[in-house]
């Protein structure tokens, strides 16, 4: 497959990134290149790559929402103790639905406050990060739910594809991916072949102009803060339904390979850049590098040290890129407050 | 005469918070709150996140801000606990003072270290400050797992005369908030270095213009950063006598909380020290009060519920103050400003 | 109709352009049919409006017509830009009629300006910086065809069909962000143009552009005023107006100063109707500056890759010196050079004959080297703080006790002084600097420097979006400074100006030094002339 003649600079060196990081440790490690071994690692990629997608919706429009892990812990336990509540019975597709629900809600929340209030949307999306889980742990409960409704069991056992394996024994990928992947491709598909999509680029490269346009610069922003906050909901509710268990304390800690992924995928902070599929090989890179430390029995320990500099490595390429390091210049826009207008 | 009256009336609403929520406290609970032990123990608690709200804030003033805090408090005293726990030796003594003694400087260049890092990331490479901070943040958590395996460093009583001491019945580690916070202020509205950092935070390009040296003052801005967080490591490990990398989970975003509620505006340029104090003490007011009031072991998360709350209604509060002037801002009531050179204000 | 211009050079053999021979295009063209009526397409009578006791326009009236290229000409601060917002619709005039078509549209938004074939080109061009060329051209229009899907291709076949009639090629897949400033402009063009833009106006289109982009850029026009677009070409560049315009409408302090065809007027009429004789002919300068053999500044060799090459010159203590010529010219780039923001690549530079090295800020302050910015707003001042505070930025050494505290009484008794010395008019040092005026807030930014007390003070513009009456204030602070043996470097487009207040006077044009004047033995219509004079 020949890359499209405009195939991204930046994407496409991840692609090399994580083609090569692959080889190395397949070398390594023969075990990479199994079936068992990708299909767990696309797996692995569901969560942090729902996460992820919605983070860099955001980033496009020019703002910075950093309360997904909320969302997700709240559109989970919210949704398993609503259909505990109602409808036990539920099929997955009625759960499904009412987790997405739930995440739409809060992310336009998250969007109405940060046009509204004109405060920058980092300072904005940790209040609501820190309400929205106050709010589920304090209001709702704390305890663990094993008994989750026997749709979330089925679909967990659920995969779409069943391969043999070198040894005979069969593996299958997991349906979550499934929903992964077809996600991604919906984001993609929208975000480069509609009118919306690419107003959504038109808002975080030049919002003024975009205003002049005729394009409703709020409008886009919070509908980018509300479908963000619907992945991240549905991305909880899959953690939920993968481990058979609803912890309303779950899913802290993976804040920083969500940001990472989606700015080593291309995504500038800045806004208006990058593309959904270099946050899925972002998401990927992450994913392999986390996994191959512990396959070549490097301590889990040095997992943060290597994506925090992997990240200072992403950040900084587009900076090299750019020939000599005239700071000042740069740092416009890159400060605490987002350009974009003071309402992201 | 730093900016306009709108800080200090800021400065007075704070203060009639804080006397409304401890007379409030007071009467519902006078045994309890108002008690000497009580009173100490906010103090003594305030400590920590009070030296790192001191730390987001005066990055804040430059129109950026420091996320690595807690991270480089944390692997400063995960640096330092390894240190004593390898040369201490068993008995007490002068030995172990002089020790101490080197321990404390290595803590602060750690710090500093770590603030260099920063400062040299955000001023020399050019990286955006959250990006920065956020890298630097993983960094040091990694580096501080890696020193102590995951665990927790336990046992390590040098620093604990500083915990646990106290002069004029004031527990020492608020004595050293209290006096950071004074010197920081001082230097702030006193010292051509404070006003200069005002300048700029308030507008880089006049900064840069007007001669202000930008690399000097990002390096030593986050230097500072580092060593407050520094210092806030080490009195949690003199109170704790233990040292891990997860220690204060949410207290980077208790210490934004608190410099915003306290007046700093995150678009840099405004916002007064004392607004930061008076924030530490309300809210530490506020989280005993919660504690006590609902008896229930849930009220931290009453309390993640309140912070969220009370932030987002403080940035209700502040309005457009904190929209970034210039460039693409929803405007602040001023005179329009061009952007191309080659055109004056045009009418 | 338009006037035939036997200057017009052929584009075909120029790099990075490849022609689309008018043959083969499309015969298709983007004029809407609408009948050729009595009417003019656009006419403004007695538009007025004012800004808080500042009157921006007073009465000003004029038409264009179909297929004609007006040029709208006058000083910053002349009221150009008003009423360009004012006929975008994105203003609203106090008092006055706007007539599109015969019909009155002074009540119409913004948006139905544009349904009306009306477009602004801004200075900035409003492109989105991210997308892609072909993107900015149809994405607007899909937009406005309240479009869901977007077609790319049928939106990248029209952009090409818009380009070719322009009789441009650019690459549709590339970043806005990378293409060069010509481009940008192209691409600004073809959006207006897919949008069936019948009158553009652009505002100060040449700003960016090399002379030979300038051409380009004209014969884009004159392509496109051929197929019955109308132009308002709005600048204050005498020579660009000369070449492309067919009628010159000048505005000065608000009011029309001249309306009339361009076959009927020369640039010194125009010149003259934009500056008028509100600064009366003549000079300050009595003394001339002692010319010592070492001067002061002197400045060799100095060169900026794209910017500016081989500038050399002198300047002796008390000396005044004018940097003129049109815009584009390099002068900004020269002092800024000077003043290390950025520092120049290549060159020399001695104070009192001593060589020194200025790579930033800093050292040019420590040289003794003072500049006040064009946008004092934005670059000189720092809006929020006190006019004390401003004041003060340069002057701290003195105001800081010896353990470096900074001393308040001091810091208010400097503020005072300066105050005093330069009139600056307000009732307290504690007030935000951005309660004052143009000309007070830019007596600030003079302060401020002042009480730096520089060797060499650089003023760019110094007396843009000052009003009449505050202009000899400014010039007078200047020539005390001269009397007090400062080296000051003003760079003004204003040429009358420049010959009141300074000894010499250097032209540059497109980054070099063309020619130098001593004033008192040239005039103000020779300089004009250096300045506008066609390229050899």
């Amino acid at each position: 497959m020949s890359l499209p003649r405009n195939f991204p600079r930046h994407e496409g060196i991840v692609l090399v990134t994580v083609i090569l990081l692959a080889i190395a440790v397949g070398t390594i490690n023969r075990e990479f290149f199994s079936f068992f071994n990708i299909f767990s690692l696309l797996k692995n990629s569901t969560i942090i790559g729902l996460f992820a997608v919605g983070f860099f919706l955001v980033l496009v429009v020019g703002g910075l929402d950093v309360s997904f892990t909320s969302i997700g812990v709240v559109g989970m336990y919210g949704t398993v103790k609503l259909a505990l509540a109602f409808y036990p019975g539920a099929p997955f597709v009625i759960l499904f639905v009412v987790a997405a629900l739930i995440g739409a809600a809060l992310g336009l929340i998250n969007g109405l406050l940060v046009t509204r209030l004109q405060a920058p949307s980092l300072i904005v999306t940790l209040g609501t990060l820190s309400l929205y889980r106050g709010f589920l742990l304090y209001f709702i409960g704390t305890k663990w739910i094993r008994e989750v409704p026997t749709a979330m069991v089925e679909f967990n056992r659920t995969n779409v594809l069943v391969m043999t394996a070198a040894n005979g024994a069969k593996v299958g990928l997991h349906i979550s991916v499934a929903i992964f992947l077809a996600i991604v491709a919906i984001v993609f598909l929208v975000l480069r072949y509609t009118t919306l999509g690419r107003s959504l680029y038109a808002v975080g490269g030049n919002p003024v102009a975009a205003r002049r346009m005729g394009i409703n610069v709020e409008a886009v922003q919070t509908l980018a803060y509300c479908t963000a906050g619907t992945l991240a909901s549905i991305a909880g509710f899959l953690s939920a339904v993968r481990l058979r268990l609803a912890d309303p304390q779950s899913l802290t800690g993976s804040e920083l390979d969500v940001i990472a992924a989606a700015v080593i995928g291309g995504a500038a902070i800045t806004g208006g850049k990058g593309s959904v599929i270099g946050v899925f090989l972002g998401v990927l890179l992450i994913v392999i590098t986390n996994d191959s430390l512990i396959v070549l029995g490097i301590p889990a320990a040095w997992q943060k040290v290597a994506i925090g500099v992997l990240l200072l490595v992403a950040i900084g390429m587009p900076l090299l890129a750019r020939g000599r390091f005239t700071a000042s210049q740069v740092r416009t826009g890159g400060g605490l407050v987002r350009v974009g207008g003071g309402s992201t | 005469m730093r900016v306009l009256q709108s800080i200090d009336s800021r400065l007075v609403t704070l203060l009639l918070a804080a006397i409304l929520i401890v007379g409030t406290l007071g009467m519902v609970r006078p045994d309890t709150f108002l008690s000497p032990l009580n009173i100490n123990s906010m103090l003594l608690q305030s400590s920590v996140i009070g030296l790192l709200s001191l730390a987001v804030a005066v990055t804040m003033l430059t129109g950026g801000i420091d996320l690595s805090i807690n991270a480089t408090a944390n692997v400063t005293s995960i640096v330092v606990a390894t240190l004593l726990s390898k040369t201490v030796p068993a008995e007490g003594g002068n030995a172990t003072l002089a020790i101490t003694a080197v321990a404390l400087v290595v803590g602060l260049l750690v710090g500093f270290g770590c603030g260099l890092f920063n400062g040299f990331l955000i001023a020399i490479l050019g990286y955006s400050p959250i990006l920065a901070t956020l890298g630097t943040m993983t960094l040091f958590v990694g580096i501080g797992t890696v020193l102590t395996g995951g665990n927790t460093l336990f046992g390590i009583s040098a620093f604990a005369a500083v915990g646990r001491g106290s002069a004029l019945g004031i527990p020492l580690p608020a004595i050293i908030f209290l006096l950071a916070a004074l010197v920081l202020s001082l230097v702030l509205e006193a010292r051509r270095f404070g006003f200069y950092l005002y300048l700029y935070g308030a507008n880089e390009s006049a900064a840069r213009f007007s001669g202000i040296n930008e690399h000097r003052l990002i390096f030593s801005v986050y230097a500072v950063s580092g060593v407050l967080s520094a210092v806030a490591g080490l009195i949690n490990l003199g109170v704790t006598n233990s040292a891990n990398v997860d220690y204060g989970a949410s207290y980077v975003l208790l210490a934004i909380l608190i410099s915003v509620l306290g007046g700093i505006s995150p678009s840099g340029g405004a916002g007064r020290i004392i607004g930061v104090v008076l924030a530490v003490l309300i809210l530490q007011f506020l989280s005993t009060g919660l504690n006590l009031v609902f008896q229930s072991g849930g009220s931290n998360f009453l309390k993640e519920f309140a912070w969220g709350t009370i932030l987002l209604v403080v940035l209700a509060i502040g309005g457009r103050r904190y929209s970034r002037p210039g460039r693409a801002s929803k405007g602040r009531g001023q005179t329009p400003r061009t952007v191309k050179a080659g055109s004056a204000v045009a009418l | 109709m338009k006037k035939e211009n036997p200057a017009s050079p052929t584009a075909s053999q120029d790099r990075g352009m490849r022609q689309v021979s008018s043959t083969t295009s499309s015969a298709r063209l983007f004029v809407e049919g609408t009948p050729a009526s009595d009417q003019p397409l656009l006419r403004a009578v007695d538009l007025s409006k004012h800004y808080d006791g500042v009157t921006a326009l007073a009465g000003v009236s004029f038409e264009v017509g179909t297929a004609e290229i007006l040029a709208l000409a006058g000083e910053n601060g002349s009221g150009k830009s008003t009423l360009i917002r004012i006929i975008a619709g994105v203003e609203r005039a106090n008092e006055g009629t706007l007539f599109i078509d015969g019909a009155d549209w002074t009540g119409r938004s913004p948006i139905e300006r544009i349904e009306a074939g009306i477009q602004v080109i801004y200075q900035d061009f409003a492109l989105f910086p991210n997308l892609s060329a072909g993107e900015n051209i149809w994405l607007p229009e899909q937009l406005h065809q309240r479009r869901r899907l977007a077609a790319r291709s049928a939106g990248v076949a029209m952009a090409q069909r818009v380009l070719s009639e322009v009789g441009v090629m650019i690459e549709l897949d590339r970043p806005v962000a990378e293409l060069p400033v010509w481009q940008k402009q192209l691409v600004a063009i073809a959006r207006a143009l897919v949008h069936d833009a019948r009158l553009l106006i652009m505002d100060e289109p040449t700003t960016a552009l090399t002379h030979r982009e300038v051409q380009h850029l004209f014969a884009v026009i004159r392509r496109l005023a051929g197929r019955g677009k109308s132009f308002i070409f709005v600048s204050h560049q005498l020579q660009e107006i000369a070449q492309i315009c067919d009628r010159v409408v000048v505005l000065r302090n608000g009011s029309k100063t001249l309306d009339a065809p361009m076959k009927d007027l020369t640039n010194i009429q125009i010149a003259q109707a934009m500056t008028g004789r509100e600064i009366a002919p003549g000079n300050y300068r009595r003394t001339p500056p002692n010319s010592s053999s070492v001067p002061l500044l002197a400045v060799r060799g100095f060169s900026r890759d794209g910017e500016y090459h081989d500038i050399n010159f002198t300047l002796a203590a008390g000396e005044v010196l004018g940097f003129v010529g049109l815009m584009g010219a390099g002068r900004t780039a020269v002092v800024k050079g000077l003043f290390g923001l950025p520092p120049a690549d290549l060159g020399t530079i001695e104070i009192d004959g001593r060589p020194i090295v200025i790579r930033n800020v800093s050292d040019a302050v420590r040289a003794g080297l003072a500049y006040v910015p064009e946008d004092r707003l934005s670059e000189g001042l720092f809006l929020d703080f006190s006019i004390g505070d401003n004041i003060v930025v340069r002057a701290m050494e003195r105001l800081v006790t010896k353990t470096g505290w900074i001393s308040g009484p001091r810091k208010v008794k400097e503020a005072a002084c300066w105050i005093d010395r330069l009139s600056i008019k307000t009732p307290s040092s504690r007030l935000p600097v951005s309660s004052l005026s143009g000309g007070n807030q830019q007596r600030v930014v003079l302060a401020k420097w002042m009480a730096a007390n520089p060797r060499v003070l650089i003023l760019n513009r110094p007396t843009v979006g000052i009003d009449v009456g505050s202009k000899p204030g400014i010039h007078q602070i200047i020539m005390e400074l001269a009397a007090k043996k400062v080296g000051v470097i003003v760079v003004s487009d204003d040429v009358p100006e420049l010959m009141l207040i300074c000894d010499r006077v250097i032209v540059m044009r497109a980054g070099a030094i063309v020619a130098e004047r001593n004033v008192s033995e040239s005039s103000e219509k020779e300089i004009t002339q250096v300045v506008t004079e066609s390229d050899p």
